[in-house]
């Protein structure tokens, strides 16, 4: 009797070790929260001129160099970037005479380009690009990124305009296509 | 000591010339709209630099060339633009947004911005230029920037 009593005790441990429901199976599980991000970078586009001024002196060099930083951040449908320098109308600087914006020599990134002569983006004749030879073409230029250009400027025969004081707008504009 | 160091870097900080860096975001953008229901839209001029700065706006028509070139012209008559403004001050590092309403079928524009800080008695001033351009079509916003390149200019998308 003592032995099947034993046996019996044997059993029901077996019986409750095998079928005994371990403790983290009783957990239970909640749905699969989801939190959606998004976020939408805006494109951008910037121009930084320095200095905001230039004079020139007696012979017509400039007081110094024009340095243009040109920064983009544009999706990958794009195809380039064009930065135009450019006169509003044909006279570059007026005072006592006009001086025309084909006598504005301009040395871009160290070459020479002559004057202000090429297609602006208001549809005149008076401008160049600064970008020079660096051109800002997608996917050769990566998407994001920036250049930086100088522009050195002088007048041509300036001892030869009427004493006086002339002032003038120069343009910088950049358009991405 | 210090004194006359600070007031030497405020003199120059007021009087030296320096960089006003521009920024137009985003750059080019395509709306759904036509002449019965305009297409409204917003873009944001930033002004990066330390000093405040006046910005004129004015909406123009483009010609997109083969080479790449952009061409402004007047804004085609069939097309038409109303701004919130046509021209503000930003504070210095301030962004400021302009809100546009467009009615046409199928049109690219461009609000160009024209920001010139400073005067000078004798030489050349800067001006730095940086237009929105925007892509509206009457049936769907989505590709309308390709179908104009495409149909309008012949361009590749």
């Amino acid at each position: 009797m003592q032995k099947m009593k034993a046996i019996v005790s044997v059993l029901l441990s077996v019986i409750l070790i095998l079928f005994a429901v371990p403790a983290k199976a009783q957990q239970l599980s909640s749905n699969t929260a989801t939190v959606s991000l998004t976020f939408n970078a805006a494109a951008s586009l910037s121009i930084t001129a320095t200095p905001a001024n230039i004079s020139f002196n007696a012979t017509g060099a400039a007081s110094g160099p024009i340095t243009v930083v040109t920064t983009w951040n544009l999706p990958t449908t794009y195809h380039g970037i064009v930065g135009y320098a450019y006169f509003s109308t044909s006279t570059a600087l007026s005072g006592p005479a006009n001086i025309p914006a084909s006598a504005i020599m301009a040395t871009v990134d160290g070459t020479s380009q002559g004057g202000f002569v090429q297609t602006d983006p208001t549809g005149g004749s008076n401008g160049m690009q600064y970008t020079g030879a660096a051109n800002i073409n997608f996917p050769a230029k990566p998407y994001t990124g920036s250049q930086t250009d100088t522009l050195l400027l002088s007048i041509q025969n300036a001892g030869s305009y009427t004493p006086g004081g002339y002032t003038g707008t120069l343009n910088f504009a950049a358009t991405a296509n | 000591m210090r004194a006359r160091w600070y007031l030497t870097l405020f003199i120059l900080a007021v009087t030296v010339p320096s960089a006003f860096p521009q920024s137009v975001s985003p750059v080019i953008q395509e709306v759904k709209g036509s002449t019965v229901k305009p297409a409204k839209g917003q873009f944001t001029i930033t002004n990066l630099s330390v000093t405040p700065l006046t910005v004129t706006l004015e909406t123009r028509s483009l010609d997109l060339k083969k080479n790449g070139d952009v061409q402004l012209l007047p804004l085609d008559a069939k097309v038409t633009v109303k701004l919130s403004e046509y021209s503000f001050r930003i504070p210095a590092k301030a962004d400021h947004i302009v809100y546009f309403e467009s009615a046409c079928n199928r049109c690219v524009f461009s609000i160009y911005s024209s920001m010139v800080t400073g005067r000078t008695p004798q030489g050349l001033q800067i001006a730095i230029h940086l237009p929105e351009t925007v892509y509206q079509c009457a049936d769907s916003a989505k590709k309308c920037r390709a179908k104009i390149r495409r149909e309008q200019f012949g361009l590749p998308e």
